[in-house]
């Protein structure tokens, strides 16, 4: 064994080279390629954005200038790394078998993306994906996806665009890198404290107390990145005269709607990668109401949305009902039906929900909703299959053969009138 | 202290060992075409390098990625294992053209089967009881659209996922292993390898490498990859035409 003096020498030795090393591998993050300065103003934490309280002062801390996305950075730097990594993961998207390719949805999403990213439009690819999940996405190369779920969500254009600015607040301020960049000093320190604690022979459980700390700040600075990115979203709405209530209308029926569903659980707020919602929704709402007063005219655009979104409705309700559960699709259905557009289609829905189930009364229920859809506008012709499958199942097999017997001769041509047929050749 | 480093000595012979078990599967139809003179699509290489940063995170890295893919299809080339055999290299098409598209949809099939194969062929614990450890598996009807895109009757793919540790992961493995006499995880090696045969879209032989080693970053490493990688290829030409 070494001398007392000799293992302290080591000790030094080897300490001296590690932190070396690790700032070596820091500095290579922080200097090549993009400068930290060039990102603006730093990410403000919770207590910093809580004191912003004029119009002047929001805009003053939200100021397009701090928006600066990358142009394609050089292979050489981690941010090129980050690039060639969403290039990769880009190439899965685009091949996806969820992509909706419909040209005019396309055309209209992407006007929208462009009147908000305005000149940084041409380094944004968009992708409309069928997903059943509130929620759009920007990687750091301009990958944009945005789901059907929030589409299907929005009310009008205003709650499309704040969703999409939020993002856009992500991509603008290359969030990705600051946090990869972030992740990677903070796991770097709590490497070299674990070594020397120890080295020092200090208790076992200091170390994970130095994780968890860790761990928090990690979090804590993507929680920052979320208000940080709500803050610009707003100012990109503000900039194109949109809605300013629209981002705090988003998240209060998003909240809603996960309470109906059941959805809503305890959120331990030094453990998330976002905000608490409602605190979200609340400063949303307070940063739009001292907005509100600058701007004369504010947009919704709720008809010409209708226009686009309300012809593939159906399509994205279908895979909401397919992939999520009941109470989930029941829950999102009846905030549809309190908003009141083309109610027929969204009572067949209903009635699906519940012929699709394993209840008991399911058939029953399902008929009630079907009826109501009838009686509404916009039910789609499916509704009498529908309506005779589950009268089937409760073994009214002349209303059944009625039912497709309409539905036949609404749609002789659907392409499963010859199963229909058999069906009921089979009910002779 | 002693004792301490005769752990960390059992953990890198082990780690080190773990290499050398046979890493391949031939599939029964493999052996009725040992021998052939036709065409083999090289699809291109599917291959990501990154850095591992002391504290364990993986760093991307573009340039190394890149240079990678050259040094494959290169080694492949010099290789002895594969000479007189009748390759076509596939190059990426033009972005987002339907030929990309294509292409991409394939090799993210491949990976998809691969996943599979590795599962279930690999791991015991998630062994079908109809295939055990043997090679039956296909990518379907799908392969036949490349054979008639490339003209080729066989296809090679590569899918490779290898990290490299940082000079600050280095510094800090070692001194973990003095003091603590633990092995820290460095840079690992991932990926596998599969010829399939294009008319029916069977896999007719799949290996794969999971290891401490191996280097794609500089072209005088890149051979050892290669050998490991190909390991039991089953494919020699017939020259009788040659």
């Amino acid at each position: 064994m070494l001398s007392g003096k000799w293992q302290f020498r080591l000790f030094f030795f080897l300490a001296a080279t590690l932190a070396l090393s690790a700032c070596a591998d820091d500095k290579k993050y922080f200097e090549v390629g993009l400068k930290d300065s060039e990102l603006g103003k730093p990410v403000m934490t919770e207590a910093q954005t809580a004191s912003i309280f004029s119009a002047p002062q929001i805009l003053e801390t939200y100021r397009l200038e701090n928006l600066k996305p990358a142009a394609r950075p050089s292979k050489e730097t981690d941010e090129g790394g980050y690039w060639f990594s969403a290039d990769k993961h880009e190439q899965l998207v685009r091949t996806s078998g969820n992509l909706i390719k419909d040209e005019k949805l396309n055309a209209y999403v992407k006007g929208i993306i462009c009147r908000l990213a305005g000149p940084y439009c041409p380094g944004i690819r968009l992708y409309i994906m069928r997903i059943p999940q509130l929620n759009a996405n920007v990687m750091a190369n301009g990958t944009t996806q945005v789901w059907s779920g929030l589409l299907l969500r929005s009310r009008d254009e205003a709650e499309l665009a704040a969703v999409l600015g939020h993002e856009f607040g992500h991509y603008l301020r290359r969030h990705t890198l600051q946090s990869q960049r972030h992740i990677i000093e903070q796991t770097n320190m709590a490497t070299l404290y674990t070594l020397g604690a120890f080295l020092g022979g200090a208790p076992a459980g200091s170390v994970d107390l130095m994780n968890m700390a860790t761990n928090s700040s990690i979090l804590a600075f993507s929680r920052n990145h979320e208000r940080e990115a709500d803050g610009y979203g707003l100012r990109l709405l503000y900039e194109n005269k949109y809605d300013l209530s629209a981002p705090s209308e988003v998240w209060k029926r998003a909240i809603d709607e996960g309470k109906r569903a059941g959805q809503d659980g305890p959120l331990n707020p030094y453990s998330s990668t976002h905000p608490p919602d409602l605190e979200r929704q609340a400063e949303l709402k307070r940063l739009a109401d001292v907005l509100s007063p600058t701007l004369i005219s504010q947009d919704k655009g709720r008809e010409r949305y209708l226009e686009h979104i309300l012809p593939h409705r159906a399509s994205f309700l279908e895979v909401e009902i397919t992939k999520n559960p009941q109470k989930a699709s029941l829950a999102l259905l009846d905030i549809l039906i309190e908003d009141g557009v083309r109610l027929g289609e969204l009572y067949y829905f209903k009635g699906e929900v519940f012929r699709r189930s394993a209840k008991k009364n399911g058939a029953e229920e399902a008929l009630k909703f079907y009826k109501k859809a009838i009686e509404a506008e916009g039910a789609p012709v499916e509704v009498f299959r529908s309506m005779a499958l589950a009268e089937l199942s409760l073994q009214k097999k002349e209303e059944a053969k009625r039912n497709f017997d309409i539905y036949l001769q609404k749609a002789p041509s659907a392409s499963d009138a010859q199963i229909v047929r058999m069906q009921m050749e089979a009910l002779k | 202290m002693v004792n301490r480093c005769r752990w960390a000595t059992i953990a890198l012979v082990s780690a080190s060992l773990m290499g050398c078990q046979q890493t391949f599967r031939l599939s029964e139809k493999t052996l009725a075409l040992s021998r052939v003179n036709q065409k083999i699509a090289v699809m291109p290489p599917d291959v990501e390098l990154s850095e591992l940063t002391m504290g364990g995170v993986k760093v991307p890295n573009a340039v190394w990625s890149e240079q990678a893919k050259t040094y494959l299809l290169d080694g492949i080339r010099k290789s002895p294992a594969f000479k007189n055999l009748d390759f076509v290299e596939i190059q990426p098409p033009p972005q987002n053209t339907p030929e990309d598209r294509f292409i991409l949809s394939v090799q993210k099939l491949h990976t998809a089967v691969g996943d599979e194969i590795m599962l279930h062929s690999y791991n015991p614990a998630y062994t079908l009881p109809t295939k055990g450890a043997k090679l039956d598996w296909s990518m379907g009807p799908l392969a036949k659209e490349l054979r008639h895109r490339t003209n080729a009757k066989h296809a090679l793919f590569i899918h490779v996922n290898d990290t490299y540790s940082s000079s600050g992961r280095v510094a800090y493995a070692i001194a973990v292993a003095i003091f603590a006499g633990v092995a820290i995880p460095g840079g690992q090696q991932q990926g596998f390898a599969s010829l399939v045969d294009l008319e029916t879209g069977d896999v007719v032989w799949f290996n794969n490498i999971a290891r401490n080693a191996g280097d794609l970053r500089s072209p005088g490493s890149v051979q050892e990859t290669v050998d490991a990688l190909f390991a039991g290829f089953p494919l020699e030409r017939d020259c009788k035409s040659c």
